[in-house]
């Protein structure tokens, strides 16, 4: 009896750290997608822009287009951290 | 030579000499309520193969508080880092992975707002003493310009509906063409009516040859 118990024991802790580990590493791979989805809308987003400031050009057309340059840095940057932290975690 | 060329340069609040020598126009007294959405006689504007001696008369845009509910709809989206934790909260290393969808979260928020902010400012109606433009920018993927010269012009519709449009008074303006584009629409313009007036009377002055 105390053998099956242990068994059962077993099986069911070992089945708990498998599922825990796979919630964990299921909620990961959405986000290393998220994050690149989210760098390549900022960069077609810059190149549609850059597209539509020279049909239609106007004295802020040159600071968006700067704004924009420097959001594709910050969003590489920012995307480079979250990925160190979601392989940390 | 500084003062000699601010000398030169006309007066930012006047409209072009073309239209001041017009009698009884409505064209004189726009610039009296430009606002960013219906600006009047902008000089800093240009298009892309715009004639030497066009000028802008109007530049039309959908009021900014359109994409409001857009963006309060995107801020939520910071809720959902909340909700993912809820079930991992006991995992170890689950503050960081917190942390991390944090950032992601608020790294999206951002784009979509300035994606809203550069959708209300390059989605623009432009109406010239020669033709009228419309440049739509869809989504990130397409964007359109439609074009129509003002004498093609056949017909213009104002279209006020929904409770927006009664509040804000804000209409459609529906121009249509004899070219190949039949259409164009101007979507949620302010002040439509007057819209409508001008085009009127831009359509009268180009066909009797003053503008």
């Amino acid at each position: 009896m105390n053998i099956e118990n242990n068994i059962l024991d077993f099986w069911g802790s070992s089945g708990e750290s498998m599922l825990s580990f796979s919630i964990l590493t299921l909620f990961k791979i959405p986000f290393f997608f998220l994050i690149l989805g989210n760098i390549l809308l900022v960069i077609l987003l810059y190149l549609r822009v850059k597209i539509l400031a020279d049909t239609f050009s106007s004295p802020a057309g040159k600071p968006i287009k700067l704004l924009l340059k420097a959001y594709i840095v910050t969003t590489i940057i920012v995307s480079l951290i979250a990925v160190l932290l979601i392989i940390l975690a | 030579m500084l003062f000699l060329h601010m000398a030169k340069r006309e007066n930012p609040n006047e409209i072009p000499k073309k239209f001041r020598s017009l009698k009884n126009t409505v064209l004189k007294n726009l610039k009296e309520k430009n606002s960013d959405s219906f600006k009047a006689f902008p000089k800093e504007l240009n298009f892309l193969d715009k004639e030497r001696d066009e000028n802008i008369v109007l530049v039309l845009r959908t009021p900014f508080f359109r994409y409001i509910p857009q963006m309060i709809a995107m801020l939520l989206t910071l809720l959902l880092p909340l909700i993912i934790y809820l079930p991992i909260s006991e995992e170890e290393g689950s503050r960081t992975f917190m942390i991390a969808m944090m950032l992601i979260a608020v790294m999206i928020v951002v784009t979509f707002l300035i994606f809203a902010v550069l959708r209300w400012y390059y989605n623009v109606g432009i109406i010239t003493d020669k033709r009228v433009l419309d440049i739509d920018f869809h989504n990130i993927m397409s964007h359109s310009v439609a074009e129509a010269r003002l004498e093609k012009i056949v017909d213009i519709t104002v279209k006020q509906k929904g409770i927006e449009g009664s509040i804000f008074d804000v209409a459609d303006i529906h121009i249509q063409t004899a070219g190949s584009n039949p259409e164009i629409v101007f979507s949620k313009i302010p002040r439509a009516r007057d819209v409508q007036n001008i085009l009127y009377e831009l359509l009268e002055n180009r066909k009797k040859g003053k503008i």
